[in-house]
Formats: structure tokens, C-alpha cells, sequence
């Protein structure tokens, strides 16, 4: 609860009318005493009534994308009470990823109201929602002013912005090529790897060779395209950001181009696939991966086999070892 | 800007401005900023454009010197000169309203304007114009949150206030009990601090504490100077005494015991004027309007007057006076004796006359009393002489020089007011012998029938005579009554005038006492509460302790212990009737235990949707094994409510099926 600036100035008019009704003892002074206390007291109490009983669910309508402007869904709840709730301002604190600003001017009694706003995302990122939204309030004056941090469930993951790579990346894929649907002719028989399609297990050679043997068709070892993202101790983070941005808008546009696209970083491997689930998958590990400090940054050196782009941060990274099989290599700071 | 707004904001300003103005301090000299104020709203709501910042601040410096020189050299007052700057800063900014922020300096304004006016007024129009005060405040108010609220989203176009005559209503309404509420507890001084009131009282009332009779006409000034509830309420004509005169110079009366006068005795609040107190009296409450004098009116033979005063004072001739001039309202209740009380013995300047007019009057009263014995009865002689043979008239020519009023009275004009009436007859007694004054005050009043009190106005001032006849004062009254009849005014009148002396008596004057009398009330109400909730228990239990006289103890045990299991059982059948959760999910399981029993492969985590297609396969209608799911998955999951008789309707449809 906090007094606006009016809300001092009508204090200390008051104090001063309550000082010069005690001075004269004049009734009619105490009674214009009265109205102004009563203002007062009256607004902060509608104030603190006004946010009682609320609770806020807020749910996206769009994948939400950094520097992009999408919708999310706003349900405002309040409990059953005597007095609806009146005015309600809706935002979000200064830091964070996200602005939110709405407005509801009433909210019944056991009732409740959607509302679709749009919002830009400031930056990547996972935002824990609970305490992220400020339900503010003056109604319903501008003496006073209270606002709650109402408890929010869940999380809201923003996606790195997604960016026209149409210069670096025309000669590799073209955009708006038809998805692969082709015919899958049998090339070879080769040891099952992390991300394979289980479908195409070969159970007999697996029978023989006592371990998993998939089944390998010509288009699809074309199709298939391995992201190498190096997130090993980038030295800039701000190179290092526009990679993620580069890497997400890469993965993006090789999989609408029919690509099946495998994702490999120093912590985690998301093996092949295609359509956008698993572009969720990528960009859902994208939307939270952070600069890497462990020296290991084990990956497996059999991973490099078929067709690879390599996004590294600088030649001191461990992945330069995948260098020699890549067909592209994208350098953060040229990105 | 909305336009409502800006209609409010001039509202606002005028309401503060003619309050005022109202009050009749200001000089009307500054009326002209009014109008130039309210020319400034209509361009504003107009849409017109604003003064330029150089004239705006060229005037304001210019109103500031004004005020300087109006506080210090014109007026001397610094409020009435605050009255009338506010009056300038009003017109001035009317022409400066530009942001939204803007009107609220015009508020608080006209906040300070009302706190002027209290100081000048004591009206009931000030109690209409706080009240729509709060309404426009409110109202303008509310409409300042929702332009903040529209600043604060960025909006160019402001929000509007829809909707919102309930809130308005309710946060006017809450205003007004609220206030209620705190005006009768804020804490109050006794009598303020260093403050002095500004409000002027009566200027020449009917009353004065001096007579003149030379003066040659008499007002009829219909001003209420005083409202008197009586209790009992007695027939009149009621006497309210004010000063009594004993020296006659010729040409006027004066008190020559001014001097003399006594601190009275007091205990608390009360002051006592008798030590003997008497069983047969008359009380009034008088709520006195400011009148330029310290002196209290009361009945008389006064024994006790309530009043929150710091002392009161009484000289020889039993005026009674205030510490100082009555610049508020006063409220005091007087209780008078009906019987003749003894007095103090009596003074020789009672007897004085100029030697002239009593070479006149002796032979003269001397011939109309002769014949009769005690003084009472020539002083009712003498009283219905002056009755029955002078003229009663408001106007009068003045005596030609050398000749003084009285003599000029009763030889030659005969006719003449109350004053030669009183005058004539106190020197006539004096003239043969008996003490006698001349008293001044109000005699009369309307008596208001809606609210049972006496209006007692200026052109009710009186003058009598009292004398001095074994040993007593008893009062006489010369002066023909026959013009006092009155017609009683209308009804609305009568009202509003009970309406006034309420707003008097309880907002203007409601003191210390008040309050604790309040407090006492509240009291007194929760002990008698508490007495009637005792004796209620007490009563009930002796009337249970009847009823089960002879009654068995484990009976009346097993009969109090079953009503409060019936009382359960019953909450509980209440509380079934209600669709809980798990009554939505009782007859789902159910359903699921059908099927079971039929064989078909349902488990504790089968799906909704598993149920639904192992249910067609058991040759359940679809529609209505549909429907169920249907309505088990909104009440379940959705929270919506639930038609509880429907469901279980389909779910005895589906077990028929099922057979």
C-alpha cells in the first residue's frame, strides 16, 4: 500500500484543517476534518479490497519468440465477494523478459475475464511466472495506490528471436522447398546412433551383431543434418547470443525445408527429426542454454559421421575437432 | 481532457467560490473574478486555448501584491484577504488548465475556500454545499484516477469512467456516514486554542444594554436570535431576561451595578445560582445566536444554567454575563424555579428619578393610586393604566428640546414602545415610593409545533418593568400586547426552521459534552443489552428447568444428545445435496465397475475416453453414454456446475441398458 503524491498533499491539507479545527474548535471546520478523513481512509481501504480475492492464469496463445510479437491469453478470476474489483492495472517489473501491460476495468464477484494481448519478448530465456505480474490499483481515487504480486503456476519459455538468414545460409537450403516425402531406398545397414528412428531398426543384423543395426535409406542420410552449437566459454556474450539466434533460425529453416536435424551442444544431444515438434525441441533447449564451463564437452567423436554445420564461438573450443567434417562453419563473432 | 471533467472542475470551483461569497465577508469588489472564473470554464469546456504562461504568471505575481496590500492596509483580516485571493487564483486558473494534473490545485482551492467559509458562517446551506461538495469531489476524483490510469497505459485517449453510478452512489453515501462518524469523534478542545472567530454577531439587535429613549423608530428585524426548547413546554407570553437598568439620566436607561459584578459558583459544567434548590422548575435549552452582547438570556428566578464557558459572572441587578462577547452560538440549558424565591434585599438606587421628572410624576401617580393600599395593587393599577390609555406605536416624534421622553410620553404624545411603556411606569412606582427597574430582553417567540421549541427573533425585544414588593422582584408588563398576535407561518417554514436548529444544535454547537454524553448512551445501551441477555438466559433456564421437573436426567440427556445428532444428520443431507467432487465422481465409477463386471479390461487408469469406447463396445446408446462423459469431464476437470438429476438419470439409462 503506498500514498501517492496527491494522497500526501491531501494529507497534509488535512493535517493542517485538523490543526486550525482544533486551534478554533469550530464544528464546521471538523466537519470539512471529516469529509477529508473519511476520503482518505475511505480510499485506502477500497484500495487494499480492490486486489483482494484475484488470481490471474496466464496462457500462450503463440510460441513466444524473442523481438516478436505474440499473443498470450490473460484470465483474471475473483473469488465471490460483496464488491467488485474495479481498475485493475496489470504489468510486469522493469527487469525481465517480458512487458506485460493490461488494463480490466471490472472483475464481478465469482466472475471471470480473458483477455488477449499481445506481447514482444525482450530476450530468451525461461520466466518462472510466480510473482512475475504486478496487479496494481488506486481505484478509487489517486490518493493511494496498492499492488500484489499475485502466485502465477508455471513458466513461460521464450524462443531466441528467429532471424532472416537468407545471406548466409542461400546457397545451403531454400526456402520454401517442399518438406522431404521421397521414397526411402535401403543404402546400408550401419550401428543404431542416439536420435535414430526406432522404426527403422534392422532386427535381424541387430540379432546378429548383437547390438542395435538400423537401416539407412539414401535420401535420408542427404537429408539428415547435424547442428554442432558450440556454447563452450564463449568470450563475448553478446556474439555468443546471436549465435543461439543464428542456431535457432538455422534449425528453423532446415527443418521447413524438410530436413531431418540433429542438435548437438557441449550439454546436450537432440538427436534427428523433423516438423515442429521437434523444432520445439531445439529451440526449447536454445531458449534456456547458457555458456558452458565444463572442460569436457563430451561429444562423441562417431557424432561428426554425415552431414554437419559447426557454430562455434572460437578456435579454442573443443568442438574445432569437428572442423574437418563439417560442410559449413560459422564463426559467432561473423555471425 | 474529458469534458465532464472539465464541467466537474468548474463546478468544483464555483461551489467553493459561492460559499464564500455567500457568507456575505468578502468585498464585493473581487465579485467580478466569479465571472471572469466562470467565462474561463466555458472556454475551457470549449475547447478554447489557454492563457499564455507569461500572463498567467504576470497575474498571479499581481494577485500575490494584491493580497499583500488587501491583508495588511485594506481589510486587516488575513482570512477575508485569503477569501478574496482565492477568488483571484480561481480566475486565474481557469485560464491555465492544460494538464490533466491541473484541476487538482482548483480542488484543494476550493477545499480552502470551505475552510474560510467556516469561519464566517454557521448556516445550513454550508451543510447542502459539503455535501454536494463530496458528490463533485468524488465524482471528479474518480474520473482523475481513470486519466492517471490511461497515462499510466500510454492510452492518448482517456479511459471512461462507465458503469460507475453504483460505486458513486455507494462512495458518496459511505462519505457522509463515515464523516458522520468521524465528527462525532474527533477529539475536541474545551474551548479551541488561540484561534478567534470570525463570525460577526447580530449587529443591531432589538435588544441593547443601554435604552435610549430619545431614538425615534423601532425595527422589526425578523432574525432568529435564539430557539428555546421548554420542558415542560408552559403557556406564555415567556419573558427571556437580559439586563436590568436601574439609573435614568433623563434620556436614557443604564446598569450602573455593571461593576459588581461576581464569579458564580460552579460545579463541572453547571453554575449554580442558588443554594436552594428547588423541586418545581422550569428547564430551557436555548441555543443563542451570536449577538453582539455577553449577555445570557434565561427565565426568571434562574437557579442552575448548564454551559461550557470558562466562568460566567453576575452582578446586583442578577444580569448574568458571558467571559467575553458571544462570537459563536451558544448552547445552555437554564432551570428556573417557578416559585417566588427570596431575594437579596434591595438597592436605594432602585428608587432614583431625576429630581425634575419626579416633581412631574409624584402628583400624577399619586392621584391615579390614591385609594389603593398595598403596592402590589397600585402597581397593577399603574400597569393597566398605561395599557388601557397609551397607544401602542413603533414610531414616535421626538420630544421637543428640554423635555424629557418620559414626561413627553405620558402628558402629550401618548403613544410610544415598549421602552416608554417600561420607563414611564418604573419612574411612576419610583415616584411614589417602590423600588423598580426597567428589564430588558425578548418576550414572546412562535412557538415552532413540528419540533415543540420557541423561535425567538430580534423584533421580540422587549423592555418591562420588575419591582420590588415583599421582598421580591415580580415582574409587570405595561406595554398593550394586542399587536404581538401572529399568524403561524407555513408548514415548510416551520421545517426548515427544525431543520436549522438541529444543524445548530448538533453540528455547529456540538461540543465535549456532547460526545461524552454520546459515550454514556453507548453505554448505558450495552449494559442494558447485557442486563436483557442475562435475564433472558436466566428466564430460559428456569423455564427448562420447569419443563423437565420430573423428568429423568438420562432422558433429558438422550434427548439433547439425539436433536444434535439429527442436527448433524441433517447439515449432512444438506451438504449432499450439493454435487462434490465426489459425488460427480460416483457414478463415473460406477459406470466403471459396470463395465468391469461385463469383462471388458477397465482399469484404475483407464482414460475417460477408454471407458467411452469399451462402453460402445458393451452396446451402450452413444448418445447418451456421450453425454455422460461429457458432463463428467466438464464437472470434474472444467469446474462447471452440474445438472446432478440429469447425470444420474443417464447413468440409471446406461445401467438399464447394460442390463
Amino acid at each position: 500500500m503506498k500514498i501517492t503524491r496527491e494522497g500526501f498533499r491531501l494529507l497534509l491539507a488535512t493535517s493542517l484543517i485538523g490543526l486550525a479545527s482544533l486551534n478554533t474548535g469550530n464544528n464546521l471546520m471538523y466537519l470539512i476534518l471529516s469529509v477529508m478523513l473519511s476520503i482518505l481512509l475511505l480510499s485506502l481501504m477500497i484500495t487494499y479490497v480492490n486486489l483482494r480475492g484475484i488470481t490471474i492464469e496466464i496462457e500462450p496463445l503463440d510460441d513466444l519468440f524473442a523481438g516478436k510479437t505474440s499473443r498470450i491469453k490473460l484470465r483474471y478470476s475473483k473469488k465471490r465477494s460483496i464488491l467488485s474489483s474495479r481498475s485493475l492495472f496489470i504489468t510486469t517489473p522493469p527487469e525481465g523478459l517480458i512487458r506485460i501491460l493490461d488494463y480490466v476495468d471490472i472483475l464481478k464477484p465469482a466472475g471471470s475475464i480473458e483477455r488477449i494481448i499481445n506481447v514482444t519478448p525482450l530476450k530468451r530465456g525461461m520466466l518462472g511466472l510466480n510473482g512475475r505480474l504486478i496487479l496494481k490499483t488506486g481505484f478509487p481515487f489517486i490518493f493511494t495506490e496498492n499492488s500484489i504480486r499475485p502466485e502465477l503456476k508455471g513458466t513461460l519459455l521464450i524462443y531466441p528471436a528467429l532471424k532472416d538468414i537468407d545471406m548466409l545460409m542461400n546457397s545451403y537450403t531454400s526456402k520454401g522447398k517442399r518438406p522431404f516425402t521421397g521414397e526411402r531406398d535401403f543404402q546400408k545397414i550401419r550401428q543404431y546412433r542416439y536420435g535414430d528412428d526406432r522404426r527403422f531398426i534392422h532386427w535381424k543384423a541387430t540379432a546378429k551383431a548383437g547390438e542395435l543395426m538400423i537401416k539407412e535409406s539414401a535420401i535420408e542420410e542427404g537429408q539428415r543434418i547435424t547442428i554442432f552449437f558450440d556454447n563452450f566459454r564463449p568470450p563475448l556474450l553478446e556474439t555468443f547470443e546471436e549465435s543461439i539466434s543464428f542456431a535457432a533460425s538455422l534449425s528453423s529453416r532446415l527443418i521447413e525445408d524438410g530436413y531431418y536435424v540433429r542438435f548437438i551442444t557441449c550439454l546436450k544431444t537432440i538427436p534427428f527429426g523433423t516438423g515442429m515438434e521437434h523444432l520445439r525441441k531445439i529451440l526449447d533447449h536454445l531458449a534456456i542454454i547458457s555458456p558452458s564451463d565444463d572442460f569436457s564437452c563430451l561429444i562423441d567423436e562417431g557424432e561428426s559421421a554425415g552431414r554437419s554445420i559447426l557454430i562455434l564461438q572460437s578456435d579454442s573450443s573443443p568442438l574445432i575437432r569437428f572442423r574437418e567434417s563439417a560442410e559449413r562453419i560459422f564463426y559467432a563473432s561473423e555471425i | 481532457m474529458p469534458r465532464r471533467y472539465k464541467v466537474l472542475t468548474g463546478l468544483i470551483a464555483l461551489s467553493g467560490s459561492l460559499t464564500l461569497i455567500f457568507t456575505g465577508e468578502l468585498n464585493p469588489v473581487y465579485y467580478p473574478f466569479l465571472f471572469l472564473m466562470i467565462y474561463g470554464y466555458i472556454r475551457l469546456i470549449k475547447n478554447k486555448p489557454q492563457g499564455s504562461r507569461f500572463v498567467i504568471g504576470l497575474s498571479s505575481i499581481a494577485g500575490l501584491f494584491i493580497f499583500f496590500i488587501d491583508a495588511f492596509l485594506i481589510t486587516e483580516d488575513y482570512l477575508v484577504s485569503v477569501g478574496h485571493l482565492s477568488l483571484v487564483f480561481h480566475a486565474i486558473k481557469s485560464f491555465d488548465i492544460k494538464e490533466p494534473y491541473d484541476p487538482l490545485q482548483v480542488y484543494f482551492m476550493a477545499l480552502l475556500q470551505l475552510v474560510v467559509a467556516s469561519e464566517f458562517t454557521t448556516q445550513m446551506l454550508f451543510g447542502a454545499i459539503i455535501i454536494l461538495f463530496i458528490f463533485l469531489f468524488i465524482y471528479v476524483m474518480i474520473m482523475a484516477h481513470h486519466i492517471k490510469t490511461s497515462l499510466q497505459l500510454g492510452l492518448s485517449t482517456p479511459l471512461e469512467a462507465r458503469g460507475l453510478k453504483n460505486s458513486l452512489i455507494l462512495l458518496v453515501i459511505s462519505t457522509v456516514v463515515l464523516s458522520a462518524v468521524f465528527f462525532i469523534s474527533l477529539p475536541r478542545l474545551k474551548y479551541g486554542l488561540w484561534g478567534k472567530s470570525h463570525i460577526k454577531g447580530i449587529k443591531n439587535a432589538g435588544f441593547s444594554e443601554r435604552m435610549d429613549l430619545s431614538s425615534g423608530e423601532l425595527k422589526l428585524d425578523p432574525s432568529v436570535v435564539m430557539r428555546v426548547e421548554l420542558r415542560p413546554m408552559i403557556k406564555g407570553p415567556h419573558y427571556w431576561r437580559g439586563m436590568a437598568l436601574d439609573y435614568f439620566d433623563g434620556r436614557q436607561w443604564s446598569n450602573s451595578f455593571i461593576e459588581t459584578r461576581k464569579v458564580l459558583n460552579r460545579r463541572g459544567d453547571e453554575f449554580l445560582l442558588r443554594t436552594q434548590i428547588t423541586e418545581d422548575s422550569i428547564e430551557q435549552e436555548i441555543l443563542l445566536e451570536p449577538v453582539d452582547s455577553d449577555i445570557l438570556f434565561l427565565m426568571d428566578r434562574p437557579v442552575s444554567i448548564n454551559i461550557t464557558a470558562q466562568r460566567l459572572e453576575r452582578d446586583l441587578s442578577g444580569t448574568i454575563y458571558l467571559p467575553k462577547k458571544g462570537a459563536r452560538r451558544i448552547h445552555y440549558i437554564v432551570r428556573s424555579s417557578i416559585q417566588l424565591l427570596p431575594e437579596d434585599k434591595f438597592h436605594p438606587q432602585y428608587l432614583q428619578i431625576p429630581p425634575s421628572l419626579k416633581e412631574a410624576l409624584k402628583p400624577f401617580t399619586e392621584g391615579l393610586v390614591s385609594g389603593i393600599k398595598t403596592d402590589r395593587e397600585k402597581a397593577l393599577f399603574i400597569e393597566s393604566f398605561l395599557k388601557k390609555n397609551y397607544t401602542y406605536s413603533l414610531t414616535v416624534t421626538e420630544p421637543p428640546s428640554g423635555v424629557d421622553p418620559v414626561s413627553y410620553f405620558l402628558f402629550e404624545e401618548k403613544k410610544g414602545y415598549c421602552e416608554h411603556y417600561a420607563s414611564a411606569m418604573v419612574l411612576m412606582l419610583r415616584a411614589i415610593g417602590i423600588p423598580a427597574r426597567v428589564v430588558t430582553g425578548f418576550s414572546g417567540g412562535q412557538i415552532n409545533s413540528i419540533g415543540n421549541y420557541i423561535i425567538v427573533r430580534q423584533k421580540d425585544a422587549h423592555s418591562w418593568v420588575e419591582a420590588w414588593i415583599n421582598q421580591s422582584w415580580l415582574r409587570f408588563d405595561p406595554t398593550p400586547s394586542e399587536l404581538t398576535a401572529e399568524s403561524e407561518p407555513p408548514k415548510l417554514f416551520l421545517y426548515l426552521d427544525y431543520l436549522k436548529l438541529k444543524w445548530q444544535r448538533y453540528v455547529v454547537s456540538f461540543s465535549r459534552e456532547d460526545q461524552k454524553r454520546i459515550l454514556e448512551g453507548i453505554k448505558t445501551l450495552t449494559e442494558e443489552i447485557n442486563i436483557i441477555i442475562k435475564d433472558s438466559i436466566i428466564l430460559a433456564s428456569r423455564a427448562i428447568k420447569r419443563a423437565i421437573s420430573g423428568v429423568p436426567v438420562p432422558l433429558f440427556f438422550l434427548v439433547i444428545i439425539s436433536s444434535i445428532i439429527l442436527g448433524l444428520l441433517s447439515l449432512k443431507i444438506t451438504f449432499l445435496k450439493r454435487p462434490s467432487h465426489k459425488e460427480v465422481s460416483l457414478y463415473y465409477v460406477r459406470l466403471k465397475r459396470l463395465l468391469k463386471k461385463r469383462g471388458l479390461p477397465i482399469e484404475d487408469s483407464s482414460t475417460a475416453m477408454d471407458v467411452f469406447n469399451y462402453g460402445l463396445l458393451s452396446g451402450l446408446p452413444e448418445e447418451e453414454l456421450e453425454e455422460f462423459i461429457k458432463i463428467y469431464l466438464s464437472a470434474r476437470f472444467g469446474e462447471k456446475k452440474m445438472d446432478l438429476k440429469h447425470y444420474r438419470e443417464l447413468f440409471r439409462r446406461l445401467k438399464r441398458a447394460q442390463g
